[in-house]
């Protein structure tokens, strides 16, 4: 990432603008089950936390924990079945105002028909941007991340790396408060990996966003300022990066 | 792990199961369908012409023959059912005195009929006055000589005295061309009309009073053997033809001599084979496209599916699973949807064949039944085959594990658009159009008696080509518009899109080729049903007119021989009940050189307001201009196109005709000056004839006579109208109704099976156009949820998301039905022309069935738009729950 790249605002480009208000995301006692009776899991489980403004948190835990459900509930994805979720710092629901709430997915998201620059500017027209705005907005995002030479690519021309960083970029591009990014390089190999940590989190401080990343992998989770970690959908323990464990009963980061 | 799999696929891919399952079946049972047509049509061909033969066989006695032998020889042979004698006598005139006028008529024939010949030879003999016991008279006989039941007529025996008997009824004898006919003679020999005056008495009265004639003059009496057969058929007319001949020679052979066999039967059965290979052809033309079509849906669907299938393949593979086991996996599941949609086929096929045809069964016999079954079901496993395992064996061969995602690339050309076989296509089949269209050009060849007889299948490939060239050109115009033209298509889809249109329109881009695809099936089916529609509404339209043409108006009075009556016997005529107007017309026989024609008197002003005059009846002029001619120039005369060619006219040039003059009986020469050309007349022969003006006609020969009066209902039934007049009128006139004239003519092709298959096609068409548009649109956007819920995902709310559904479904209807409608109209000309044959007269123009056409656009965006809000609403599931399950 280019590191002379001034902080921006977050929500510039899609002319949202972040409320007052230092919390971004805050649950208050969310739980979510999926399906009912006899078949009902319980994905996750009166979780109460807040997501302050630059967070850097990683959400770690044993598959089937309730770490993805809990990152596409903050991202208003899913519906809490029980429990208050709000988003303070947005002024709303985040499908109301998209681009504040980035997502980055585990898998491939990029929509096949269409090539890089048209899947990085496709939130951006969502959210009402002009055509030709949009494409200038995702062509920088690119930029930023160094992979403008991919704009006219299509996705299945791309590599897992190349992918994700385009998934990134397309989120980088609507200028979010948060980028949620669930197991971002879970398909990767390590290097590749690594590097498009580094792009995230080059580009997440850039905008000055917070990051929530959920991830098994423990190198991943040290490079956040903060670890939770998930069992059997409740979060168990709220630790610094890289320090012993410390079983907690409410979060803050 | 077949089991394993099969079960899989029948818990997570049944969709796709069953949509290909319904590909095969809806080929299967359209093929099976037309099966049952052509066995049908045909067995009811064989029918018809076996049930339109009064007396079977005619076997004439030869000269010095034992009248005896031969009723023992022919009632021995196989088939026949009943064998009587029937002796004919030559009267040298018969003579009546009614009121002390006596009326004399020509030479004659006496008919010596056995006792019981009218009930074993039903329809031979029409009772018209009086009884059928005892001494008949032939309605044209009895209206020469104005007698009527218990009237005594005078029957001439050359060389001896006269004998008088009394008559006890009037009849009409329907089949008297066959009657009559010249045995062994061939047709050019035969006579051109049945005698005039005919007397037929029981065979003793016969004996008794021609007896003494045959020992004087044995060359004036004769003997047939009427015989009537066993209608037990073979269901093919070729093949009844091919038995019924046999049998006939069988029976000469056996005669040696004494005899020779009139095949009545035979040259009925001839004619329907001409009729029967016609079905086959029109098989081909309007059936076979539409096996087709369902064979193409069917692999679309099939290959909708076809990424996620190559999906599961490639995770086969990863698990160590050899290509064999994964094609053998294949060939189960398209055994499995080949033989479910071929029964499921077969049992629509029993069901549709027993509503349109009214048989369950598929084949005229056993055999054809049971070859016509199998058929069909082996081309379901064929097709299911196609699209299931060589698309397996094929991604093998060209991809890798990896590929096997691989959802969109760059959209390439296709090699036959490279290669313009789009245009090689249309070019060909333009020519091979011009060649099957020139007038030497016959599509059915059965010459009369002949055994052999042929089809051109060469005809079928100008439509067959076209069908194909239209399709790929409608590919290819889609794959430029979506490709080259997207900021058009963006422009174009803003309405539904908003400010997504530039980013909907790439979208459609890259998926250019599924959408030309559905593109092109929908102008497919809707060419396919507009074609075979337009084809028969037009064909249907020829036959009514066929018929109003044979009769003349909906009811035509014939004034029988002998009868004269002017013009203002209309006002007894309008006087019934449901008659709306009545056009007398004058026919005479006119001679011109040595050659003689029916002449028609009309009266130009008026002959509109009760017959229809097309067109393509005339050269040299519409219909309403060469009736404004005859008006302002009296002598003006329409003539026949070979009358124009043998005596080299020129518009204008005089004509003379000898007419006879009512007064003096003589003929006397009549100037004409040549004004047009007539091809067909209401009531007028097939060959040559003239039309006049009435009144000059009138003039010049001193009569006002009518020939017949032309009556056009006022809605009324014509049967009920033609009844009434005919108990009015008595004897005196024939008077027919335009039913009767359909049914003569439903006796070849026309109107007797077209039908049905109509009925069938035009149901399979629906259902072939809402399966193009709706199931591949449905399918194509069924893959491609996972899009829908990324665009969720980034924040598209449910009107975008409709917007994208809807850009994509009107692509697939504006483009189809465009394409569709100028396909369906080129083919449905092209068909017209080829199947020309079929038509007489030939149409004045294509006959379009607007509103079957609206119901198949209907149904077709119906089913379109049925798609795309089924899309959009399952686009507006949680987008997380479908990204889970992809």
């Amino acid at each position: 990432m280019n590191a002379a790249t001034a902080p921006t605002e977050p929500g510039r480009a899609t002319g949202s603008r972040l409320v007052d208000s230092d919390v971004i995301i805050r649950c208050e006692q969310v739980s979510h089950t999926y399906g009912s009776g006899s078949t009902a899991v319980v994905a996750v489980h009166g979780v109460t936390c807040d997501i302050a403004r630059r967070t850097r948190l990683a959400i770690t835990g044993p598959s089937g924990s309730g770490k993805s459900t809990l990152l596409h509930l903050m991202a208003g994805l899913e519906t809490p079945t029980s429990g208050q979720l709000s988003w303070p710092a947005v002024g709303g629901h985040p499908t109301g105002r998209p681009g504040l709430v980035g997502v980055v997915f585990q898998g491939p998201s990029l929509i096949p028909a269409l090539d890089v620059l048209e899947n990085v500017a496709l939130p951006l027209i969502l959210d009402g941007v002009p055509d030709r705005a949009a494409k200038e907005l995702a062509r920088e995002a690119l930029r930023d991340l160094e992979i403008e030479a991919l704009a006219l690519k299509l996705p299945e021309e791309l590599s897992g790396g190349q992918s994700q960083r385009v998934a990134i970029a397309r989120v980088l591009a609507a200028r979010p408060a948060v980028i949620l990014a669930d197991e971002p390089t879970g398909q990767l190999d390590r290097v590749t990996g690594a590097h498009v940590m580094d792009v995230l989190l080059q580009a997440a401080d850039a905008l000055g966003a917070a990051v929530v990343i959920s991830t098994h992998d423990p190198l991943i989770a040290d490079r956040m300022d903060r670890r939770w970690r998930m069992r059997d959908g409740a979060l168990t323990t709220d630790e610094p990066a890289g320090s012993s464990t410390t079983t907690i009963a409410g979060a803050t980061s | 792990m077949t089991w394993t799999w099969i079960r899989g696929l029948l818990a997570r891919r049944s969709g796709r199961l069953v949509a290909t399952a319904a590909g095969v079946a809806v080929a299967v049972a359209l093929l099976a369908c037309l099966g049952a047509f052509l066995a049908v049509s045909k067995a009811t061909m064989t029918q018809r012409a076996a049930s339109g033969v009064v007396v079977d066989w005619q076997v004439q006695v030869a000269a010095g023959g034992d009248p005896a032998a031969v009723l023992n020889a022919t009632k021995a042979a196989a088939g026949v059912t009943a064998a009587v004698p029937v002796d004919f006598g030559a009267t040298s005139g018969l003579s009546a005195t009614i009121s002390g006028s006596q009326q004399t008529t020509g030479p004659g024939v006496v008919l010596g009929l056995p006792n019981g010949y009218s009930t074993i030879f039903p329809g031979a003999i029409r009772l018209l006055a009086g009884s059928l016991d005892g001494v008949l008279v032939a309605q044209q006989t009895a209206s020469n000589l104005h007698v009527g039941p218990g009237d005594k007529v005078t029957v001439g025996r050359a060389g001896l005295a006269s004998v008088d008997v009394i008559v006890n009824g009037v009849i009409d004898l329907p089949k008297a061309d066959s009657l009559f006919q010249k045995v062994g003679a061939p047709a050019a020999s035969q006579p051109a009309a049945p005698p005039d005056n005919v007397i037929l008495l029981p065979a003793a009265t016969f004996q008794q009073l021609m007896g003494p004639l045959g020992t004087a003059r044995p060359d004036l009496i004769s003997t047939q053997i009427h015989a009537a057969r066993s209608h037990a058929l073979p269901p093919d007319p070729a093949e009844a033809f091919t038995a019924i001949t046999a049998a006939a020679h069988n029976l000469e052979a056996q005669l040696s001599g004494a005899g020779q066999v009139g095949d009545n039967l035979a040259a009925s059965l001839d004619g329907a084979r001409k009729d029967a290979l016609y079905s086959q052809v029109l098989f081909l033309f309007l059936g076979l496209p539409g096996a087709i079509l369902a064979g193409i849906l069917t692999a679309a669907v099939a290959s909708a599916g076809a990424t996620r299938r190559r999906r599961d393949q490639a995770l086969l593979r990863t698990r160590g699973t050899s290509v064999g086991q994964v094609v053998r996996l294949a060939a189960v599941e398209a055994l499995l949807v080949g033989t479910v949609g071929g029964l499921v086929g077969l049992g629509i096929a029993a069901i549709v064949g027993r509503l349109a045809f009214g048989s369950t069964a598929f084949g005229a016999t056993t055999g054809s039944a049971i070859s016509w079954t199998i058929s069909a079901f082996l081309v379901g496993l064929i097709i299911a085959a196609t699209t299931v395992v060589i698309p397996t064996v094929r991604d093998f061969r060209t991809s890798t594990v990896a590929g096997a995602r691989v959802r969109v690339t760059r959209e390439r050309a296709p090699w036959w658009m490279r290669y313009g076989v789009d245009g090689i296509l249309l070019a060909v089949s333009a020519t091979l159009f011009w060649i099957t269209s020139q007038d030497t050009y016959t599509l059915v060849i059965a010459p009369e008696g002949v055994a052999t007889i042929s089809v051109s299948y060469w005809a079928f490939l100008g439509p067959a080509l076209l069908w194909l060239g239209a399709g790929l050109l409608a590919w290819r115009i889609a794959f430029l518009v979506l490709g080259r033209g997207r900021p058009i298509v963006a422009r174009l889809i803003r309405p539904l899109t908003g400010n997504l249109a530039s980013t909907a329109a790439a979208g459609l881009s890259r998926q250019r080729s599924m959408l030309a695809r559905a593109v092109v099936l929908v102008a497919l089916a809707v060419s396919f049903a507009a074609s075979t529609a337009t084809f028969n509404a037009t064909y249907k339209a020829q036959a009514e007119v066929d018929a109003r043409l044979t009769n003349g108006s909906d009811v035509a009075v014939t004034i029988s021989p002998g009868t004269v009556v002017g013009p203002e016997g209309a006002t007894a005529i309008a006087s019934v009940a449901g008659v709306q107007s009545v056009e007398p017309i004058q026919h005479r026989f006119a001679y011109v050189g040595a050659d003689l024609q029916d002449l028609y008197g009309v009266r130009p002003a008026t002959i509109g307001a009760a017959t229809s005059l097309q067109d393509a009846y005339f050269q040299g002029g519409t219909a309403k201009d060469l009736m404004a001619k005859l008006a302002t120039q009296p002598d003006g005369i329409l003539v026949s196109d070979e009358t124009v060619k043998d005596f080299q006219l020129s518009l204008g040039d005089l004509i003379k005709l000898r007419l006879q003059d009512g007064k003096t009986k003589q003929f006397t020469t009549v100037p004409f000056h040549y004004a047009g050309i007539a091809k067909e007349f209401p009531t007028a022969p097939h060959d040559s004839f003239f039309v006049a003006n009435a009144d000059y006609v009138a003039k010049a020969t001193n009569s006002t006579a009518v020939g017949a009066f032309l009556v056009r209902t006022n809605g009324s039934d014509p049967a009920a109208v033609a009844a009434a007049l005919q108990r009015k009128l008595g004897p005196s006139a024939t008077v027919t109704d335009i039913g009767r004239s359909r049914s003569k003519i439903g006796s070849s092709l026309t109107s007797v099976d077209l039908a049905g298959l109509t009925r069938v096609e035009l149901a399979f068409a629906l259902v072939l156009a809402a399966a193009a548009g709706g199931l591949v649109l449905a399918l194509g956007l069924a893959e491609r949820r996972r899009t829908f819920a990324i665009a969720s995902v980034l924040g598209a709310n449910k009107r975008q998301l409709r917007g994208l559904v809807f850009s994509e479904a009107a692509v697939v209807v504006v483009g189809g039905l465009l394409a569709g409608a100028v396909s369906g109209w080129l083919l449905s000309r092209m068909l017209v022309t080829v199947l020309t044959g079929v038509f007489d007269p030939p149409p004045e123009a294509l006959s379009v069935p607007w509103g079957y056409l609206s119901s198949t656009v209907i149904v077709a965006v119906a089913a379109i738009a049925a798609a795309a809000l089924l899309a959009a609403r399952s686009s507006s599931r949680p987008a997380v729950e479908v990204l889970r399950e992809m």
